[in-house]
């Protein structure tokens, strides 16, 4: 695999997996025409189209920078809790905006700088109050969102993040002072081409307090998604190899300081790079694909530990082929039943199988997440069928985890052409996809009657002694033949796992519960 | 080596992976530094452990099981899976073994379609999950890289009942091979039944020293790898050989397990059979048979040939640590996001960019002359200009004062008026500016200049300023004072070279002036040259493109063509208006060269927007008023009045000429030329109609002027200047003789005739485009040469005439009965001429009969005048005995007679202007057809024939028969005879023509 085909994977993947994201940019960009000039949320500095993505971001993704509760306790599910969570992540940034708004205003008001306002102060910094409390109703409504049960060393925890979560206060307002005396400076920013030093440096003071503002919101917005007594278990579970948990600050360094490099960065280099360009309200697409870029990668999602999939029973649509006076149609006639399975023509009856698949991911989860297990878990069951295992293994060649197909590896341990014990009988396995997918060829090049129409090889594959692997995407047709008794399956890859708890507390069903005695 | 096995645990052969993560993760919690000492599982544990003693020197000692109360120690080989420990220093995991049960016999493998040994797969995945680099101590290990060992035993319950039972095992009893009950026909006489264990004592004999329990394994050597930021894992089957010598005796565990940790070798290609290797040292005092491939559910062999083996591989795995995993995507992201902004700007940039639509250039701003040059009063200043143009063009010398001058004279009835003046003095400005050219300089002897020779142009604008800036003494001539003439007289030298004092507007304005008129002169002369040429060479073109070229045009176009060579393409719009219009439609300067100044090779400074020109005068739109005097308002007459007076005459031919065309002086109406006894007619006036429409004309004007120049007049060595690269093509063959016979211009008439009638190719080709013309000033004769005529005018040009043509003699003309007859064709006398001049009548074949004499033949006009066509010729007297009768018919006068009419048939054939021009290849043909014509046939009946193939039309017969034994027979053979050679003449002559290029 070169490197454009990884590219390609990559980039594809990518894409898939942050539609969310990529979705709310477009809608950002799609809104950002229609903001009049004059209107709050076209400043020129940004800050409040920036929240706002922010904010927006959150509300699809926010998940917490530590390392989460400990992984073999059971976290709380709760609707209301996770949306009170999810807009609490996102009212936080806002808080902070209207700190650093009103801290912004303050030195031009005080200097008597013609740019002062003392609404500019005041409404903002009025806001603020109000939205504390708001936080706090919402914290509480919140708070048993993902929350695990042991809570080993019960303490002061509100510590924890009120500490925090003045820390984050100060320095927005510190920020929006910063960015305020930076308005009374009145420093220049470059407008022509050229190398001017003097004007470099207001363009890299101009955007430190915004720059500094992103950084915090990220943290905050993800922090305020955790638990302390996660922490708290962790330290008491220890790792594995004996050793006391330290936590681990990586992510929330990079999620404090990588949005906010980046964008001090980006706007520095545009507005120098770019000639007779400054970085303004008609550059906020730009601004709002940083932040949902960055939202991607803090944010990213998870690493199913397994699918849900569905295996419907189908049957052909059309059929009824018809005897006229009880004689046979002749042979050029073709016939209007289904000679053939047409995996775009099938019905579902109601019979419905479900199928749980692992994910298997290139990581280790050991290597990952080294905490100490608290009891001996017992492992999961194997996924055996009749077919092989199943698993959704990584791309080959670029090892990225996938679940939107399944591979079915062949083993001599599994005979799929005959039952085992005295029932021998003989069993075929077919395969049905309705659209391969590259890089398999789509060239037509199999039919069986003249009156079909040809389809692509990959399209149907047949299961044999030397079949070693199958691949299964959403919609294929897997068909079970018996002694001349045929059914047909259609496979739906449906939701992920992600919690261990749900997953493998008893043996999952399989195909052959439903298929071998058909 | 000390080891040690511990286990076992429960063992599903299809869930070995579950299997070995239950076994590392408990070894692990076991050795986990808080628990050190322990030597028991937790409760949670399920399983069973077996610990071996490492306390004695052997390896392998003795089972014992932990101390639980009421169990009692195991037998040692229970299924399940071992973690094999080396105990040498730190324990360290070395490998896995696999006991199978009798499960196996259930789940087991089947065989196909694995290549690779079954289960190890998962073991090396179970170790992979368990992190064995960071969480086990492995041996043997080195630069991250772990070679475990894999065991796989089928105890003597399994191993048995295999298609590969060990060696010396008694079956058991219940358990043997079945026995053979039934019978075929075909194993009547075929091989035996097989041979139980107890039939085979001496198979058995070698192995009687093992143990009862012997077990078969398959031995798999491991590779796993990691560095830092992958681990890959691989596996391999051990082949027997490699742990096992050829004799019987048992080799030591730790023996074989390390040579098992060697990387085996692949299995040879020759290596195509399955076998089983030597006895090989168990623990549990037990002993095993390696084998080459591994016991199938069946607990058959599989795979059937030893080269089918394959190596095994584990999925690889990430391994890098994750903080760097997203250092590096964070990075990657934060560059993309970058790159993507920065692109994104700059397309958005590019994109929203209006499209900027320069507008023109708009003109360099010249400063302007008029408003600023000399006064305020621009009018004023004008108008002086205007009248000191007007004065000095007029005659006026520099030291007369005029206009505004101090003490000067108002102008004159017979100076334009300035007021309304709508022709400008642009012509006057420019007369007075090339008189220069000539020499002829004002004379300001007043000035301090060091050169008091200054041209009239610049002597009226230097006079203009210095009258409407009323005298500055500044500008005042310093000279000597008690010279009267230098009183208030302007200094040029202080307004043009002073450089504190000049006037730069002025100077400017005055140079751009000079350098219009340079251009406007050099094109005016080239409008003029070709009007001159016009006037005396060809005729206009046709007005239609479609229309045919008359001869006079194609040589009027070959003067064109030479004229033009190295011309540009702004110069060929001058010569093409001059030689269309001539010069007597200019009234301005915008109207040289057909109006094209402004768009063809001028640059836009030359064009009549000009803002000098349009301050000596009116726009060029302001015509004049109808009924005014144009001849007086011609541009060059204004041009050449300013320049030129009778003291200083033109000195160029071209304004030589244009003095001599447009002043009607030439008296005399044509000149000889001195060649060839041409004359040439002199132009009287301009015209579209050239005096000269032949180029026999033209060739013996150029060649007579090339001896005597300005023979012709001061025009025609104009055009023969201009026509210095022609090329004439008279004499078309060879240069005629001026002593031969016939005369010299009669040769000259005659390579007309020939080249004329295709009888001889000349090298002129396509430069001679007035044969037609030509041909016509060769015959056009009238009335016969007689010796009145030759004394009269010597000098006349030698025609050809035809001596005899039906009744009478010496004319050009028919003398026939009938008034309607058509006068002799240039036919007739081409074909006469070119017999006489050995064109046609000599040389092989010839048409003159052996012994003829071309000039007897055709005789003297004149005695001794060298002038061929006389009527005492032998032709024209063989033609008048013919016309009669009584008269001799001999051979010769017919043939004499032949010869003159098939001369004229062969040019009938070759003429390429007849009714029919044949191609050289239809000559022989045409030929045949005109012969047939004459002699009488009805299909091919001539209209007209000559009347000298009259005279022989009785004795023409188409089929060639002669008149044998008649009298008139020699008169018949004679004709005969001619007509012989000429049509082998005219096939001579195709063939000749078909070969000249």
């Amino acid at each position: 695999m070169n490197v454009v085909e990884r590219f390609g994977i990559w980039f594809t993947r990518s894409l898939r997996h942050n539609f969310d994201l990529l979705l709310l940019w477009w809608v950002l960009v799609c809104a950002q025409v229609m903001v009049p000039l004059g209107h709050p949320l076209a400043r020129p500095d940004l800050v409040p189209w920036m929240i706002l993505a922010l904010a927006l971001a959150a509300m699809l993704r926010a998940r917490p920078l530590g390392e989460g509760p400990h992984p073999m306790l059971a976290p709380r599910h709760a609707r209301l809790a996770r949306r009170a969570r999810k807009l609490t992540s996102a009212l936080l940034p806002v808080l902070f905006m209207l700190l650093y708004m009103g801290a912004r205003a303050l030195p031009p008001w005080a200097t008597a700088s013609t740019r002062g306002n003392l609404d500019a102060v005041v409404y903002p910094l009025a806001a603020v109050p109000p939205g504390l409390i708001l936080f706090a109703v919402l914290a509480r409504l919140g708070r048993d969102h993902r929350l695990t049960p042991w809570n080993p060393e019960k303490g002061p925890g509100y510590l924890l993040w009120s500490v925090p979560l003045c820390l984050a206060m100060v320095m927005s307002l510190a920020a929006g002072l910063l960015g305020g005396a930076a308005d009374v400076m009145e420093l220049q920013r470059p407008v022509g081409p050229g190398l001017n030093l003097g004007a470099l440096g207001g363009i890299m003071l101009y955007w430190v307090g915004p720059s500094v503002l992103l950084g915090i919101s990220f943290a905050a917005a993800s922090q305020v998604m955790d638990h302390p007594r996660n922490h708290r278990q962790r330290k008491e579970a220890g790792l594995r190899s004996g050793e006391k948990w330290r936590p681990r600050l990586f992510r929330p360094i990079l999620g404090l300081l990588g949005p906010s490099l980046g964008l001090w960065m980006m706007a520095v280099v545009f507005e120098w790079a770019v000639p007779r360009e400054l970085v303004d309200f008609d550059q906020a697409h730009i601004l709002s694909l940083h932040v949902v870029a960055w939202a991607g990668v803090l944010w990213a999602r998870p690493q199913p530990l397994a699918v849900y999939c569905l295996l419907h029973e189908v049957v052909p649509v059309g059929g009824g082929d018809q005897a006229e006076a009880n004689t046979a149609l002749d042979f050029d006639r073709p016939p209007e039943g289904a000679l053939r399975l047409n995996p775009l023509r099938v019905r579902r009856t109601r019979a419905v199988h479900a199928w749980v698949v692992p994910v298997r991911g290139a990581r280790i989860d050991a290597l990952d997440d080294p905490v100490r297990p608290l009891w001996g878990r017992r492992p999961p069951l194997r996924q055996v069928h009749i077919m092989g295992e199943a698993a959704c293994e990584p791309i080959k060649g670029t090892h990225n985890a996938r679940w939107d197909a399944v591979t079915i590896h062949i083993r001599g341990t599994h005979d799929v052409s005959q039952v085992s014990g005295a029932d021998a009988q003989s069993r075929h396995i077919a395969v049905l996809r309705a659209f391969p997918v590259p890089p398999q060829s789509r060239r037509a090049a199999l039919a069986t009657y003249r009156w079909d129409r040809a389809v692509p090889a990959v399209s149907h594959q047949v299961v044999d002694a030397t079949t070693t692997e199958l691949e299964l995407r959403d919609g294929a047709i897997l068909v079970l033949s018996t002694e001349g008794v045929a059914r047909a399956f259609e496979l739906e890859i449906g939701a992920a796992l992600h919690d261990w708890t749900d997953l493998f507390v008893e043996r999952p069903p399989q195909l052959e519960d439903y298929a071998v005695m058909g | 080596m000390k080891l040690r096995l511990e286990g076992p645990w429960p063992l599903d052969p299809a869930a070995v992976e579950r299997a070995a993560d239950m076994a590392l993760r408990q070894a692990t919690e076991l050795r986990r530094p808080g628990r050190a000492g322990e030597d028991v599982p937790t409760s949670s544990e399920p399983g069973l452990f077996l610990l071996w003693d490492e306390s004695g020197e052997s390896a392998v000692t003795q089972l014992r099981r932990p101390s639980r109360a009421g169990e009692s120690a195991p037998a040692g080989n229970e299924p399940g899976l071992y973690l094999l420990w080396d105990m040498s220093g730190e324990p360290a995991l070395a490998g896995f073994w696999l006991t199978f049960g009798t499960d196996y016999l259930d789940r087991g493998p089947v065989g196909p379609p694995e290549l690779e040994p079954p289960f190890v797969e998962d073991l090396l995945t179970a170790a992979t999950e368990a992190v064995w680099w960071k969480y086990l101590p492995v041996t043997p290990h080195h630069k991250g890289t772990w070679t475990p060992t894999v065991v796989m035993e089928w105890p003597a319950a399994l191993a048995e009942r295999s298609s590969v039972p060990p060696p010396g095992a008694p079956l058991a009893e219940t358990e043997g091979r079945e026995p053979v009950q039934w019978m075929t026909v075909d194993d009547m006489d075929g091989p035996e039944a097989p041979a139980t264990a107890k039939d085979q004592p001496t198979q058995a004999a070698p192995w009687q020293h093992l143990p009862a329990k012997r077990s078969l394994l398959c031995v798999v050597h491991a590779r796993l790898h990691h560095d830092g930021k992958r681990h890959g894992a691989s596996y391999r089957m051990v082949p027997p050989e490699s742990l096992t010598s050829n004799s019987t005796e048992a080799v030591a565990l730790e023996t074989w397990l390390l040579a098992a940790q060697t990387p085996p070798q692949e299995p040879r290609a020759d290596d195509d059979t399955q076998r089983r290797g030597g006895a090989l040292l168990l623990p549990g005092a037990r002993a095993g048979f390696a084998l080459s491939g591994w016991l199938t559910r069946e607990l058959g062999l599989w795979p059937p040939r030893a080269t089918q083996l394959m190596a095994g591989t584990v999925r690889a795995r990430e391994v890098r640590s994750r903080w760097r995993a997203q250092a590096v995507q964070a990075t990657a992201i934060t560059l993309a996001v970058l790159m993507t902004t920065l692109q994104l700007g700059v397309l958005v940039k590019a994109a929203a960019q209006p499209n900027e639509i320069r507008p023109p250039e708009p003109p360099p701003v010249e400063p302007q002359p008029a408003l600023s040059v000399c006064s305020e009063d621009h009018a004023q200043f004008m108008q002086e200009f205007r009248c000191q143009l007007s004065w000095l063009a007029a005659g006026a010398s520099e030291e007369e004062r005029i206009c505004s001058d101090p003490g000067g004279i108002s102008p004159g009835p017979e100076i334009v008026p300035l007021d309304g003046d709508w022709l400008g003095h642009r012509a006057e400005y420019c007369g007075l500016r090339d008189r220069g050219r000539d020499g002829w300089l004002a004379n300001a002897h007043w000035s301090d200049g060091e050169k008091p020779y200054v041209d009239y142009a610049r002597l009226a604008a230097t006079k203009a300023c210095f009258n409407v800036l009323s005298y500055p003494y500044t500008y005042e001539a310093r000279g000597d004072s008690s010279d009267p003439q230098s009183i208030s007289r302007a200094d040029p030298a202080r307004f043009f070279d002073d450089p504190d004092l000049r006037i730069d507007a002025l100077v400017s304005l005055v140079r751009r002036m000079d350098t219009r008129c340079d251009r406007e002169r050099s094109r005016m002369e080239l409008q003029l040259r070709s009007a001159v040429l016009a006037t005396h060479v060809g005729d206009r073109q046709p007005d239609t493109p479609l229309a045919r070229e008359t001869e006079a045009q194609a040589l009027r176009r070959v003067a064109r063509d030479t004229f033009e060579a190295g011309l540009g393409p702004a110069e060929l719009e001058c010569v093409s208006a001059g030689l269309s219009d001539g010069v007597l439609k200019l009234h301005d300067y915008p109207d040289l060269c057909g109006r094209t100044g402004s768009t063809i090779g001028v640059s836009e400074s030359t064009s009549f927007t000009d803002k000098p020109w349009e301050r000596l005068g009116p726009r060029p739109d302001a015509l004049p008023p109808d009924g005014a005097d144009r001849e007086s308002q011609l541009l060059v007459e204004r041009y050449t009045r300013a320049r030129f007076n009778s003291n200083h005459p033109p000195q160029d031919l071209a304004w030589r000429c244009d003095a001599t065309l447009r002043a009607n002086s030439t008296s005399v109406r044509s000149r000889p030329t001195g060649t060839w006894d041409r004359s040439v007619r002199l132009a009287r006036t301009y015209s579209s109609w050239g005096l000269v429409d032949r180029q026999l004309d033209l060739d013996a004007a150029l060649n007579g002027l090339e001896s005597q120049p300005g023979r012709l007049g001061v025009c025609w060595d104009l055009v023969a200047a201009d026509l210095g690269t022609y090329a004439p093509v008279h004499p078309l063959l060879e240069p005629p003789m001026v002593d031969g016979w016939p005369s010299e211009e009669q040769q000259l008439c005659g390579q007309v005739c020939a080249t004329r009638y295709r009888i001889r190719s000349s090298k002129a080709g396509a430069r001679w485009v007035t044969p037609g013309t030509d041909l016509a000033s060769c015959i056009d004769g009238g009335e016969p040469v007689t010796d009145e005529v030759v004394d009269s005018s010597p000098d006349r040009f030698d025609v050809l005439q035809l001596p005899w043509n039906g009744q009478g003699a010496g004319s050009n003309r028919h003398r026939t009965r009938t008034p309607a007859r058509s006068p002799a064709s240039a036919t007739d006398i081409c074909a006469f001429h070119l017999v006489a001049q050995g064109y046609l009548g000599a040389g092989d074949p010839a048409l003159l009969a052996d012994g003829t004499v071309a000039s007897l033949w055709a005789g003297d006009s004149v005695e001794a005048s060298r002038l061929a066509g006389g009527v005492e010729g032998d032709a024209a007297k063989a033609a008048r005995s013919l016309s009669s009768y009584g008269r001799a018919r001999s051979s010769r006068t017919c043939g004499d007679v032949a010869a003159q009419c098939f001369a004229t048939g062969l040019l009938t054939v070759t003429d390429p202007a007849g009714a029919i021009p044949y191609k050289p290849y239809q000559w022989t043909r045409a030929w045949r057809s005109w012969f047939q014509g004459i002699a009488g046939s009805r299909r091919h009946k001539v209209e007209a024939p000559s009347p000298w193939c009259t005279l022989l039309t009785p004795y023409l017969q188409v089929d060639g028969a002669l008149p044998e034994g008649q009298l008139d027979y020699p008169c018949a053979k004679g004709v005969d005879d001619t007509r012989r050679a000429a049509a082998d003449l005219i096939a001579q002559l195709a063939q000749a023509a078909e070969a000249a290029p």
